[in-house]
């Protein structure tokens, strides 16, 4: 990721003064500062969209407008006194999904930070499609499946995505089933036979923010640990 | 935070540092200056790299500069890139200068100096942005998308990384400037643009080519799966208008073309064949 070159496609939107970043290791935090009311200038859509040209990791957009201008004469002191800050809106846009997948334990030289990750879950209803798009030592790929198909829909699109990374695996769904849900989150699990030859079945239990994306995290947290060795 | 010249009474932490000031002694901040501007590959990074210099050289706190760049408005830049909390805010309507906190004595360092390379390498940015951009898409330019696509086929020749090149022409483009002005031409291409951005995926790249033409670069995408992709640019999300009217063709990388003329000849061949067709 080129920080350089997405702050200033960032600055280049309309009516932005100034951005900050907080960088960590599995999302980043963007603040722009926006001249203007509610309405006008960019959303945190748009900010999201060049964000997510730019790096694959999650995206927080948090967007502060300032309401009004002051002469360029003026103090800093008078100008703090003048302006009216609107903290109008604070929006988390998840351009993608940090995957979990630190929670089926590390064995060296596997470290969790060296299993492929989930990157996120799309699903396009009007063209029964949905992707899995996972990240491998830099390297992305894009597993593919229908979204018709559900949680087994998801399981599949996440094993195609391991494949394309170069596991040889006949890895196919057992079954896949919501154990319970709430309104922030989704506990699926999963059983899915043939990750390797004579292993019997694998288990994944694992969270996410809709049934398919908890899915796709069971299904790494099934066979993250075997697949890692082969890749 | 901070205040202003002549603004007595005013918190005093930070101050602008006069740009007429000249340096006493000069010490290592023109030679870590050259440095950070030799070295720097963006005019983002040199002003960065000026605001951290500036920190680390005297010690400070914190340090921004207040930019009025001409074509890019009023921009402020803190340094280490930092989030800018409540009490940093009036920092964004400040005079054009440096801020220092805590304040420096005027003489400490060229502030002129330091805010002309900041302002110019700002301007640097800007143009460089221009070069590789269509200003009525916002989407890369034809320079840009070159090479974009020579660095695409050098990927796929070494790791065997496959993409399809998809080029993207309007049906009737013509007639629609002749009969409804070419206004009404530019708003279709920009539209066009605008659903590219919001339909596209991460790692899918579009430019706009050419008067009509658009391209596109979309790693790991099989030829059949174009025309749902296609199918989302037409019905992206937000966008009242309807679709402008469009052929295209593809080419895979490599396993049809193995280098970037030889893919753009076989994809545009693809696409006048989908006009006649289209036409009959």
């Amino acid at each position: 990721m080129n920080l350089d070159e997405l702050e200033l496609e960032l600055r280049r939107l309309p009516g932005v003064i100034a951005t900050a970043f907080d960088v960590h290791e599995s999302s980043i935090y963007v603040q722009l500062h926006v001249a203007g009311n509610i309405g006008s200038g960019p959303g945190p859509g748009d900010a999201a969209r060049i964000a997510a040209r730019h790096t694959d990791r999650p995206v927080e957009i948090e967007i502060v407008r300032t309401s009004a201008r002051t002469n360029g004469a003026a103090g800093v002191g008078d100008v703090r006194r003048m302006i009216r800050f609107e903290h109008d809106e604070l929006v988390v846009d998840l351009a993608s999904i940090e995957a979990r997948d630190d929670a089926s334990g590390s064995t060296a030289p596997w470290s969790s930070s060296a299993r492929p990750r989930l990157l996120a879950v799309l699903s396009f209803p009007e063209s029964d499609e949905l992707e899995v798009h996972v990240v491998h030592e830099g390297r992305r790929t894009i597993g593919r499946s229908q979204t018709s198909r559900g949680l087994d829909g998801a399981v599949e699109a996440t094993i195609d995505a391991l494949r394309q990374l170069g596991a040889s695996t006949t890895a196919h769904t057992r079954w896949a089933r919501t154990v319970d849900h709430d309104r922030n989150a989704v506990l699926v699990a999963v059983a899915i036979d043939g990750v390797v030859a004579d292993a019997g079945t694998h288990y994944g239990l694992a969270a996410g923010s809709s049934p398919i994306d908890a899915a796709a995290r069971s299904t790494l947290d099934a066979v993250n640990r075997r697949l890692a060795r082969l890749l | 935070m901070g205040s202003g010249p002549g603004s007595a009474g005013d918190d005093d932490r930070t101050r602008e540092v006069s740009a007429r000031s000249r340096p006493e002694a000069p010490g290592t901040e023109p030679t870590d200056l050259s440095r950070i501007l030799a070295t720097s590959e963006s005019g983002v990074a040199i002003i960065y790299g000026a605001l951290d210099c500036l920190v680390e050289e005297f010690d400070l706190e914190d340090a921004f500069v207040v930019l009025d760049a001409p074509g890019a408005g009023r921009q402020v830049f803190r340094a280490g890139r930092r989030p800018i909390a409540t009490d940093d805010e009036a920092m964004l309507h400040a005079p054009t200068g440096i801020y220092t906190q805590p304040q420096l004595a005027g003489n400490a360092f060229d502030a002129n100096l330091l805010l002309s390379s900041c302002l110019l390498a700002l301007r640097l940015d800007w143009i460089r942005y221009d070069a590789g951009h269509d200003p009525l898409t916002g989407l890369d330019g034809r320079r840009s998308f070159d090479r974009l696509l020579d660095m695409a086929v050098a990927r796929s020749n070494r790791y065997g990384w496959p993409f399809t090149l998809v080029l993207v022409d309007l049906d009737d483009f013509k007639v629609l400037n002749d009969t409804f002005g070419h206004q009404a031409g530019d708003d279709a291409l920009r539209d066009l643009g605008e659903r590219f951005r919001r339909a596209l995926r991460f790692g899918d790249n579009a430019a706009r080519i050419g008067g009509d033409e658009f391209a596109m670069v979309l790693p790991d995408t099989e030829p059949e799966l174009v025309p749902v992709l296609l199918e989302r640019v037409r019905t992206a999300p937000g966008l009242e208008s309807p679709c402008p009217e469009f052929s295209f063709g593809t080419a895979i990388c490599p396993t049809e073309a193995d280098d970037a003329a030889a893919l753009f000849a076989l994809a545009d061949q693809r696409l006048y064949a989908a006009k006649a067709e289209r036409r009959r």
